[in-house]
This record gives C-alpha cells, sequence and structure tokens, in this order.
C-alpha cells in the first residue's frame, strides 16, 4: 500500500499523448511535440535529482557517496564545470550534447574519478555530459552534477540557474532537487526561492531537500563536529524561511561517507599505525594538515601514506578514525567503512531520498509532467487548447495530493493557524516524514491493522472536530477538510488492501 | 623592516614621547611669549597625539572565524566562538589596563543619546551572539570592550563585525555604512574554498570606502589544501585588478601557541606577518601620519613666534629702515585681517562649496530613490505580495541601504575634495602673508630638508586629513553602526501587518474559475497597498537621509571653518605682534636699543635651537616611516 490512488501518473500520461496527438502533423506545432515527447520520456523513466548549491559545497563528493563509487571529479578548486547527469546504462558510455547534437566522448577511468577527454568541445558549449553507468544506485534515480552557484565564472552559475528554473515553455528539468549548503547563506535562500514554481502548485517545499553539507567541517574539526552539525541543521529545520523552501535540512559529511563506502584495507592497516603510536605522537600530526602531511615524525608511516589518508579522509576523518580504533571501536576495516557511513549523515539521506522522493515518485513526475503541458499550452496555440486547459485544471484540482502539496505548503508559509501541536501532526498526516500509511500515522511498521485503523479513526475525528469548531477562521477550516479528506483516503485504501 | 616586532614597538613608543616632549617645550615657548592661541592649537594637537584612535574593521561573510582571529590579535578569549551561533553584534575592542565592557542599546529614536549600560566582562560574550539578540526588548547596537592587549596599546581599535550573508542578511548594509569610519578593513575568508563572488563584490565596494584593505585565510590548519587555494584567490585578485596581501592563518595553532608558549606553533601558526603587517602598514602608517601632522603644527607655531623677534630686530638693528619695515608690516596686517574676514576667498569657497555639496548629495539620493521606487512598483505590479513580501522587503531594505550607502560615498568625496579646494586656497593667501612675514610655510621648510615621504602633500593633508578626522570623530565608532541600523529596523516594522490573512488561502483552496475576477481584484487592492508601504518607507529613509547628510555637512564645514579661522587669527596676532613690537623699538633711546637687541637675539637663538629640534625629529620621522 505504497501510495493511492495510483492512476495521475496515468491521468498526466494520457493527458500528455491526447496534446501530442494534437500536434501531429502540424508544423507551427513541431516544437511542443518535441517538448511532449521527451515529457513524455520522463514520466517512464526513473526520477531526477539535481544536486545543486554553492561552489565547493561538496556537490560531486555527495554524488559519489549516493552511488557508492568514486564517478564524478573533486578538487580543491572549483571543479564541476558542465551539467553532468549520471543515469543507469546497461554499459559504461560518456556522450555529451553540444547544439542539440549528441557526440560520444572517450572516456578514462584508474583507481578514482572518471575522466572525460572534452577533445574539441567548449565547455561553454556543452549543454550537458550524459554518464551512462551500469550501477544498482542509479536504477532508480538518474542524479544530476551541477555547477556551483555563486562561481567567479557568473557564466557558470547562470547555466545552473537556467537549468534547474521553469522556463518558459518548460518545467524545470530536474523532479527534485537536493540543495546543498554549507551555513545557510543568504545566496542560497534566493537560489531557493527561484527553484519554486508558482505556476500551479505554487511553491513547494515538497521536491527540495536541503543538506548541510560538510558537516565535518564544522568547528574545525574537533571530534564532536558531527554533533554540532546535528544541532545546526536542527536549527534551520526549525527556520521559518527554510521551513517553506524545502521539506527539512539533514547534516552530510560528504568525504566521509564517500571514503566510508570504499576504504581499502591498506587504509585501514594505515590507520591502525597511527592509533598504535604513542599518543603524544599522533597528537603533534593531528594538530594541522600541514604537519600530518609534511612534518617528520617516529610514528612508522610513510609520509605518502598520511597525504594518502588526508586526501582520502581529510583531517577530521583521520582523527575520527583513530579515535574509533582506539577505543576498540571499530576493529577491522569493514567495521571502520559502516562507521564511517553511519556517522556520515549518508543513511539518513538514503533513506529520506527512499521515503520522500521514490515513495512520492510518481506524484512528482505528474506533477512536472502536468506543469510542462500547462507551460507548453501556455506557448502554443493548439487546437484544442480548451479542452486541454479544462482537462488540466480537472486533474490539479481533483488529485488529492496537490491539494496535500498545496496545504503542506500552507502550513510551512505560515498561513494556517495551527497550534505547533497540530502543525507537526498535520505535517505528518500529509506525509512529510514518509508518504506510506505509517509513516503517516506516526506508527511502526509492523503495527497490527486494527490499530491502524484506530488511528486513522481517532485522526479523523479530530480533524472533523476541527472544521465544525464554530470558532475556527474559514483557513483553518479548510485546511481541517483537507486533512479530513487524507483520513478518508487512507481507510479506502486499507478497504481496498 | 629587519627589526623584530618588539624592537619597533620601542622606537615607535619613544617617537611618541619624543614628539610629546617637542609638543611641550614648544607649548612652553607660546607660553613665554604671551600666544595663548598658539598654545591652545598645540594642546589639542597633543590631545590627538597621546591618545589616538585607530580603527580595524574585521570583516567577512559568517562562518568564517572572524571572532577567533580577533581573539588570536588580542590574546584575549574576548569574542564568543560557537559552532553555529554567528556574531549578530558589532564588538569594539580598545585597550585598558582594568577590562571593562559596555552594552550600547538602539533607540528608536535616531535624535535620542544611545543608552549605556556597563555589565560584568564576563557577560559580554552573551550579548554578542545571534540568540542573545532578542532576548530583551531592546536590540544591543554596539558592544563596547576595554581590556590590556599589547597590540591595542597604540590606540589601536579593532571592531570585529556580524558576518556579511548570514540569514539576517540587513548586517551587510550595515558594515558597508561603517566602511567609511574605518581607517582599515581585514578581510576574513577560509581556506575551505576560493572567493565566491559576493565575496570579491563586497571587496570591490569596500575598497571605494576603505584605502587600506588586507586579508586573513584561516583554518590553514583543518584544510589540506590552502595554498592552492590562497593561490587560487591571488589569481582572482590578479583578474579582479584587486591587490591586497593575503594572510593564511590558523587561529586554532595560535591558540595552542599561546596556552604552550611554543614559538613554533606560533610560526606555523601564521600569525606573526599578519601582526607585522597591523603593526607597520596600520599603527606606524597612522602613526606617522599624525605624527607628521604635529611637525607641520610646531614648525608654523614656531616660524610665527620667531616672525615676531625677527620684526623687532630688524626694527632695532637698522632704526634707520624702520619706517619702511612699519609700512610693509602695516600692509601685511592689513592682508591678515582680510584672511579672517567673510569675504576671504577661502571663506567664500566653504559656503559656497557647503551648499553645491549639500544640494549636490540631497539630488542625488532622490534621483536614486526615485529609480529605486520605480523598480519596486514594477517588480510588485508582476507579483502577488502575499507571496512575495518577505523576500521582497529583504530585497528593498537591502536595495535602500546599497543606495543610502552609494550616496554617503558621495558625501565623503566630495568632502575631501572641498576640503582640499579649501585648504588650497588659504594656503595661496596665507602665502601673501607669510611671505612679507618672512615665515617659512612649514613644506619649504621641510622641502628645505627633503625627507622622503614629508613632500609637499603636507599642506594639503593638514586639512584633507582634519576632515576625515572631523567626520570620524562627529560619527563615533558608536554611530558607525547606527546610522544604517536605524534604517532596517524601521523596515522591520513596516513589514510586519502587511499580509492580509483573509485573502492567502483563497488561492490555495480553490482552483474555480468563478472566483477569478475577485481575485484579480483582491490582488490589484494587495499591490497598491505592497506599493503604497514601499513608497512610505522609501520616503521615511530619504527624509532621515538627507537631514543626516545635512548635519555631518554642517559638521564638516564647522570643522574647516574653526580650522582655518584659527589659524587666521594666529597669522593675524602674528602681524600685529611683528607690528607692535617694531613700532615699540623705533621710540627706544640708544642704551634701550643695544640692550633689547641683546635680549631678541638671544630669544631667536633659542626659537632656532628649538626650530633645529623639531627639523631633526622631522628627518628622523622620515626616515623611519618610510
Amino acid at each position: 500500500m505504497a501510495s493511492y490512488p495510483p492512476s495521475v501518473i496515468h491521468q498526466a500520461k494520457n493527458l500528455t499523448e491526447t496534446a501530442l496527438a494534437a500536434t501531429q502533423s502540424r508544423e507551427e506545432l513541431a516544437h511542443a511535440g518535441d517538448i511532449l515527447h521527451s515529457s513524455l520520456d520522463r514520466l517512464n523513466g526513473p526520477l531526477r535529482v539535481a544536486i545543486a548549491g554553492k561552489i565547493k559545497a561538496g556537490k560531486s563528493t555527495l554524488l559519489n557517496a549516493l552511488v557508492g563509487e568514486e564517478l564524478a571529479p573533486t578538487d580543491a578548486g572549483e571543479c564541476t564545470r558542465i551539467i553532468t547527469w549520471y543515469q543507469e546504462g546497461v554499459t559504461y558510455k560518456v556522450v555529451a550534447e553540444s547544439h542539440g547534437k549528441i557526440i560520444d566522448l572517450p572516456f578514462t577511468r584508474d583507481e578514482s574519478a572518471i575522466e572525460v577527454d572534452l577533445g574539441d568541445l567548449v565547455a561553454q558549449e556543452t549543454s550537458r555530459i550524459i554518464i551512462s553507468w551500469p550501477s544498482s544506485a542509479l536504477h532508480t534515480i538518474t542524479l544530476i552534477d551541477t555547477p556551483g552557484l555563486a562561481s567567479l565564472s557568473t557564466d557558470l552559475s547562470e547555466r545552473t540557474i537556467a537549468f534547474l528554473t521553469p522556463g518558459e515553455e518548460q518545467a524545470a528539468q530536474a523532479d527534485a532537487v537536493l540543495y546543498l549548503m554549507r551555513h545557510v547563506h543568504s545566496e542560497d535562500i534566493h537560489f531557493l526561492e527561484a527553484f519554486h514554481d508558482n505556476a500551479v502548485s505554487q511553491a513547494t517545499p515538497v521536491n527540495a531537500i536541503g543538506i548541510l553539507s560538510r558537516a565535518d567541517e564544522v568547528g574545525g574539526g574537533r571530534l564532536d563536529s558531527l554533533e554540532s552539525a546535528k544541532k545546526i541543521a536542527e536549527r534551520y529545520k526549525k527556520d521559518q524561511k527554510l521551513r517553506r523552501l524545502c521539506q527539512t535540512v539533514l547534516p552530510v559529511a560528504g568525504l566521509l561517507a564517500q571514503t566510508g563506502c570504499s576504504l581499502r584495507e591498506a587504509e585501514f592497516r594505515a590507520l591502525l599505525i597511527l592509533a598504535n603510536a604513542p599518543k603524544s605522537e599522533t597528537d603533534l600530526l593531528l594538530l594541522s594538515v600541514d604537519r600530518f602531511a609534511h612534518a617528520p615524525s617516529p610514528v612508522d608511516l610513510p609520509i605518502e601514506a598520511r597525504r594518502h589518508l588526508l586526501s582520502r579522509l581529510g583531517l577530521f576523518g583521520v582523527r575520527l578514525s583513530i579515535a574509533l580504533i582506539h577505543h576498540k571501536i571499530v576493529r577491522n576495516a569493514s567495521q571502520l567503512s559502516t562507521e564511517l557511513v553511519k556517522r556520515s549523515g549518508l543513511i539518513e539521506l538514503q533513506e529520506m531520498l527512499a521515503m520522500q522522493f521514490s515513495s512520492r515518485n510518481e506524484i512528482l513526475k505528474a506533477r512536472t509532467a502536468l506543469l510542462t503541458l500547462d507551460a507548453v499550452i501556455e506557448k502554443f496555440h493548439f487546437p484544442n487548447t480548451h479542452e486541454l486547459r479544462n482537462q488540466l485544471e480537472r486533474i490539479f484540482s481533483s488529485t488529492h495530493e496537490f491539494t496535500e502539496i498545496r496545504l503542506l505548503n500552507a502550513i510551512r508559509a505560515g498561513n494556517v493557524r495551527f497550534s505547533s501541536e497540530e502543525i507537526t501532526d498535520a505535517e505528518q498526516l500529509l506525509g512529510v516524514r514518509g508518504n506510506n500509511i505509517h509513516s503517516r500515522l506516526g506508527l511502526e511498521k509492523q503495527e497490527d491493522i486494527s490499530i491502524i485503523r484506530k488511528k486513522t479513526f481517532d485522526e479523523l475525528s479530530r480533524w472533523q472536530r476541527r472544521a465544525e469548531n464554530p470558532i475556527s477562521t474559514r483557513e483553518t477550516v479548510e485546511a481541517a477538510r483537507v486533512l479530513i479528506r487524507t483520513c478518508e483516503g487512507i481507510l479506502v485504501t486499507m478497504a481496498a488492501a | 623592516m629587519t627589526s623584530t616586532p618588539a624592537q619597533q614597538g620601542t622606537t615607535s613608543q619613544d617617537i611618541q614621547a619624543h614628539a610629546l616632549h617637542l609638543l611641550d617645550l614648544t607649548k612652553k615657548a607660546s607660553t613665554a611669549y604671551n600666544r595663548p592661541d598658539l598654545t591652545q592649537r598645540l594642546n589639542e594637537t597633543r590631545r590627538h597625539v597621546a591618545d589616538p584612535t585607530i580603527r580595524l574593521m574585521v570583516v567577512g561573510e559568517f562562518k568564517k572565524g572572524k571572532s577567533s582571529l580577533v581573539n588570536a590579535l588580542t590574546l584575549a578569549e574576548v569574542c564568543p566562538v560557537d559552532d553555529d551561533i554567528a556574531t549578530s553584534v558589532p564588538t569594539a575592542i580598545r585597550h585598558a589596563e582594568t577590562p571593562t565592557a559596555t552594552v550600547i542599546y538602539e533607540t528608536s529614536d535616531p535624535e535620542e543619546e544611545n543608552e549605556r549600560q556597563s555589565i560584568p566582562f564576563e557577560q559580554a560574550a552573551g550579548f554578542v551572539m545571534e540568540t542573545q539578540r532578542s532576548a530583551g526588548s531592546k536590540r544591543v547596537r554596539l558592544v563596547e570592550i576595554d581590556l590590556p592587549s599589547p597590540l591595542l596599546q597604540n590606540g589601536l581599535t579593532i571592531i570585529d563585525t556580524p558576518g556579511v550573508g548570514g540569514l539576517g542578511s540587513p548586517n551587510t548594509s550595515v558594515t558597508y555604512g561603517a566602511l567609511p569610519m574605518a581607517d582599515a578593513l581585514l578581510f576574513v575568508t577560509d581556506a575551505s574554498q576560493e572567493f565566491t563572488k559576493p565575496e570579491l563584490d563586497f571587496l570591490h565596494t569596500a575598497q571605494e570606502f576603505c584605502p587600506n584593505i588586507f586579508c586573513a585565510l584561516t583554518k590553514t590548519d583543518f584544510f589540506p589544501e590552502w595554498r592552492r587555494i590562497v593561490e587560487l584567490d591571488k589569481s582572482h585578485f590578479k583578474r579582479a585588478e584587486l591587490a591586497f596581501p593575503i594572510f593564511p592563518v590558523s587561529s586554532a595553532l595560535h591558540r595552542r601557541a599561546v596556552q604552550g608558549d611554543n614559538l613554533d606553533l606560533r610560526t606555523e601558526s601564521g600569525y606573526p606577518p599578519l601582526v607585522e603587517h597591523i603593526k607597520t602598514e596600520l599603527i606606524a602608517k597612522s602613526q606617522f601620519v599624525t605624527l607628521r601632522s604635529v611637525v607641520s603644527d610646531l614648525i608654523s607655531v614656531t616660524q610665527m613666534i620667531h616672525s615676531q623677534f625677527k620684526a623687532e630686530h630688524e626694527a632695532l638693528a637698522d632704526p634707520d629702515k624702520s619706517a619702511d619695515l612699519l609700512s610693509r608690516l602695516e600692509g601685511t596686517k592689513e592682508k591678515a585681517d582680510e584672511l579672517r574676514s567673510r569675504l576671504a576667498r577661502w571663506q567664500q569657497t566653504l559656503s559656497d562649496g557647503i551648499q553645491d555639496l549639500t544640494s549636490h548629495v540631497e539630488f542625488d539620493l532622490r534621483h536614486r530613490m526615485r529609480n529605486l521606487t520605480r523598480l519596486t512598483d514594477d517588480a510588485l505590479d508582476a507579483s502577488d505580495p502575499d507571496e512575495v513580501w518577505e523576500e521582497f522587503s529583504a530585497w528593498l531594505q537591502q536595495q535602500t541601504a546599497n543606495q543610502v550607502v552609494e550616496n554617503y560615498a558621495q558625501l565623503t568625496k566630495g568632502a575631501i575634495e572641498l576640503a582640499r579646494r579649501v585648504t588650497e586656497h588659504f594656503h595661496d593667501d596665507q602665502d601673501n602673508i607669510t611671505d612679507r612675514l618672512e615665515i617659512d610655510a612649514p613644506s619649504e621648510a621641510l622641502a628645505r630638508i627633503s625627507l622622503g615621504e614629508l613632500d609637499a602633500s603636507i599642506r594639503k593633508f593638514g586639512a584633507g586629513g582634519k576632515v576625515m578626522t572631523g567626520l570620524r570623530g562627529s560619527y563615533g565608532t558608536m554611530l558607525m553602526f547606527g546610522m544604517l541600523g536605524t534604517y532596517v529596523g524601521q523596515m522591520a516594522h513596516l513589514a510586519i501587518g502587511m499580509i492580509n490573512p483573509a485573502t492567502v488561502l483563497l488561492g490555495v483552496f480553490s482552483g474555480k474559475k468563478a472566483i477569478k475576477d475577485e481575485k484579480k481584484r483582491l490582488l490589484l487592492q494587495r499591490q497598491h497597498q505592497a506599493k503604497t508601504t514601499a513608497h512610505r518607507y522609501v520616503d521615511d529613509v530619504v527624509f532621515q537621509v538627507s537631514s543626516d547628510s545635512r548635519a555631518a555637512l554642517r559638521q564638516v564645514q564647522r570643522t574647516l571653518r574653526n580650522e582655518y579661522q584659527q589659524r587666521a587669527d594666529e597669522l593675524q596676532k602674528s602681524a600685529q605682534e611683528a607690528y607692535v613690537t617694531a613700532q615699540n623699538a623705533r621710540k627706544k633711546n640708544q642704551n634701550e636699543c643695544q640692550h633689547r637687541l641683546k635680549e631678541v637675539e638671544a630669544e631667536l637663538k633659542r626659537i632656532n635651537t628649538l626650530r633645529e629640534m623639531i627639523l631633526h625629529f622631522a628627518k628622523r620621522l622620515g626616515v623611519k616611516g618610510a
């Protein structure tokens, strides 16, 4: 009983096909046809998730961590210059799209990231690179790496913004976005605002997750850095401005996650040497990166090995690993690997992705397709514009999921006068903590069906009382009615199951 | 510089002591020769030398380690450092033997005196942090901290500012607004990444307001690639045609070094070169500038006393020519009277200039605000205020603040240019008198001993520098952060109560066409309401800013007029004295003449000795400061 009713994606498909049929054999609608074609392809493909943020927010590192292997190249300087798609493929293949043409690109990959040979292609003229890679992680999600915002080469930032924000004739290219921030900067807020289209379903925190990236760098890499990062994320989560822009904020230490996924035995042995050396000696080495990477030391680990560790884990990662080994929390490479990934916050992010984006996958995709269609009708003159528009409006107003999204946005924008307890429960019921029934009701997975039913009835009568309360304001009544409808929907789904 | 910081410190203090000594000697002379006007001038100069204020503003994006840097510089844990919560109130740190802390609260009325409150030193940190800000009913505008610190001993005030670009973004404009008051700007970035566009944009603007900028790149202990980042930053500077020095530092290592008294760590922390730069490029230079004006004052005072005796000496030594001399001196006296009168050219230049500048600045402000209003109207016409009001009001605040700051820059530039012109005219007229009195203008006296840096600009410097000091003095550290803060506060009030909740949800729940017209009408109404609110805000700002600019310009006028009026009075008095003494000399008999001549010669010798000492000092200063 994942989601209900399942038909919205079919409705979106049907309507898009109807519109597409109207474009056939009409010269002036050829371009519209192209757009609708790709929209249809998109409905059938996996969810597209873009990773965006200011420069050096750690976008490529996070992408690697999510894929579970090092694909995207990372660097200390500004690195990603072309929008790059990572999608599942049968074989390893890299192509570039330039002026509407698809060009095969040679590439190499040794120990680390993929190196693409751009050949004669100029970065500015390449609209995107598509990397097809056999990977289970890419099966349900296509990841899109973007050049950083607030870059000094304005050109790059502009491309990212153009890519992520809806254009005149089509919806944004990504269905959802992971927005990486270090500390929340006003630039970040502006960007998130721009990403939110105001057209049909208004600004929506549903398709954006904020990520407090490089969480290991908070507080200069002290051992409790990740704890601090968690606290900061908690605070951002409650921030009014951010609440209306993204549904939650999670701390993630990208480098830790990336290396944790691919930790090698030799690396563990090197860390073991450091952990077993006299504490005074390792402390001196861990004082600064310069000491760790250059200073002579009686610790029996060659400088090259130290440098390698530093580049893979960062100073915080090294400090943390040594502490973990020292306190016997981990005893071998695989334990350390697991521990690093766990502490990096990657698992929470993956769960969130599965819970939020994947379970809402169809709604999000349908929404994108309908928005695209809306924009196309607006721009081109279809013979059956009137009918299409009516259909579109019917779907938008009759699909309860969209209403839920709208209510969620209204709550997030502070437009619904609920008590704070009511807000938490209403948001949960609307699927903020997961779209399946038990998450919506705040129950454990294995709960008995009778308990689920009882809880649903409790919620139902609670919101009914709220709706009928004579002192409730009109907007509160409207909001409560949406929640009533949600409860009824749950009961219907359960009955059907 | 090959000397160590320690040696440097003693010599610079030594020089200061020497300057004070010379000042006292000259003051004694001016009192002895019955010139209270000159004594008064020297008193003012002495105050300035003994208690200098050099303001160093520490600016940067938030969470870049500004407060840690300030702590490292002052060798005290004075600014609170937190992983999450950022500094939200500017903190001014000065030297004092006993540590004290004062909180200054915001007032709603800009005319009103701000409320000050002494607080226990340990509590100061709490007032500086983001969270504490809204705790009380009153908002804290500035925290002043006095504590013993070696670096601050020479009058350096370090100002830790709230980070630029945080969630409470109007901070940025407050920081911009304070820039012209700073003697130097320490821009803080960190080793985690190269410069971003907002950072470089900030530096570009800052350059216009503050001539002395340098950068610190923090957290070098943590980011392995910090050398790459420094290189990248330098190349960004090159492309942007900026040339500020960058000092890579690690506050964490510095802290360790201080705790364990470890010299190696101190070197590794990168702090010594930064501290050295502050000492030589900021403290020593501004001391040099102060001392340069001291020398200029001393020379002109001794010259004036000298001129008196010289006239008497001439009259006594050659009684036959005394008639000539007298008529020459009388002419000079008239010239000096003219210089004092309202009709003098410098007076005209000053009063016309101020009037022109006032209307220019006001026009500039109105022009800017008119354009801004047009922009806001267009923006509001194209959107629904319900949805965008919060972002819009933040944007409007930012834009308004930017425009006010740009306008303020016009004022500063205009005032300095005016001061230059007035000075020029005054000196042209003054030369007429000084030549006749055979007083060497200080610049010429100094030119003769040809000191590298003490060039002809000294005469221009005198007033230009004084204007800035006047402006800064009149605003003070307090008002640095006050002026714009007030406007930002006002806007925050306006932002509340704008949204009409009854209309909000209409759009949320109904997709029906039936109420479309009604929606449209409501939208128009909201747009109208939003526009009126925006206009009122801009109007209020224009009103407030133009009254502030007028006050600032009046201050400039007063400073310049008093300064030169005093000079003119002094010159007039010198001319008068010279005339009277020469006249008296004529009346004396042979015996008296001889006797007096000896006395006068002795006095002249004394004054010459004093002058020699001053010139010698100037020479030393020229060599040291270069």
